[in-house]
């Protein structure tokens, strides 16, 4: 951007800097170099107020996608360990185990997410499977009260669907909704570059203005 | 274009800010004339515009 200035100063903004001013009071119109940094800083700030909030939404957005591919990771992991679970309430299912595991993995997901749109996504999976009381950060669950899943035998791909691939379906949104918010910061920081380019041009037309001055004293 | 590239980018026009910064402090006690009508380009260029949508839209239930 600097090693450009040259061009588009000649193309036209020295033109629009009209001229320099001894250093005493001009009258309105007239500012000191001070006064006009200081004013386009605070021209400068609402953008950057704007880009900081949209920098930290990426990166929460970014953090939060991170979270829902581990999760899934974990609960891929639970559910591989078991080929075929018949539930059987009355407490007598031996392998409801591992779907509270898969309900209590949900939930401390739930309690611990960042975001509380994807909490109340994750614990609401979690609600499909067991008795959830509470709200996140606050969900619980009584390991000793039956699933919540009608009495049958389910399959590794049918815990993977309620569980894993929901997860994977709340991601997808965060992921669409950062792509949004990565294309508004990228516009604003092509804001930014803009305004940044007309300061950096206006001081270096002032400063060839200078130049000019100085070099005709005593001509 | 990462957020990491956009950091670095960031990093680059503050630069940019930071020499425009010196060259006017070296400048002096100077009072300089600018056009009213620069300052409301600058004005204009450094408005904040309507964002899209940042949200994520739609989280299913």
């Amino acid at each position: 951007m600097i090693n450009n200035q040259n061009n588009i100063i000649n193309g036209g903004a020295v033109n629009a800097v009209s001229q320099l001013a001894p250093p005493v009071d001009m009258g309105p119109g007239y500012l000191t170099p001070d006064a006009l940094m200081s004013y386009c800083a605070s021209r400068l700030r609402g953008l950057d107020d704007q880009i900081q909030s949209a920098f930290a939404k990426q990166k929460l957005a970014n953090d939060i996608s991170g979270d829902l591919s581990a999760l899934q990771q974990k609960l891929n992991t639970l559910i591989g360990g078991a080929s075929s679970l018949k539930v059987v309430h009355g407490g007598k299912a031996e392998n409801d185990a591992t779907i509270k595991d898969i309900a209590q993995t949900l939930l401390d997901a739930a309690n611990n997410s960042k975001d509380p749109s994807v909490a109340k996504a994750l614990a609401d999976k979690a609600r499909a499977l067991v008795s959830v009381t509470g709200s996140p950060p606050n969900c619980t669950f009584n390991r000793d009260q039956d699933v919540l899943l009608p009495e049958k035998e389910y399959t590794s791909a049918d815990l993977k669907s309620m569980t894993s691939d929901a997860v994977g379906e709340i991601q997808k949104d965060i992921n669409s909704g950062s792509e949004l918010s990565m294309i508004n910061l990228q516009s604003l920081m092509s804001q930014r570059q803009s305004s940044v380019q007309m300061v950096t041009n206006m001081v270096q037309s002032l400063g060839d203005q200078m130049n000019k001055i100085t070099s005709n004293i005593g001509h | 274009m990462n957020l990491e590239d956009l950091q670095a980018e960031l990093a680059r026009q503050d630069a940019a800010l930071e020499t425009a910064n010196t060259a006017l402090a070296a400048m002096g006690d100077v009072q300089i004339q600018i056009p009213e009508e620069l300052l409301t380009q600058l004005d204009d260029a450094c408005t904040p515009q309507t964002s899209v949508t940042t949200h994520h839209p739609g989280l299913r239930a």
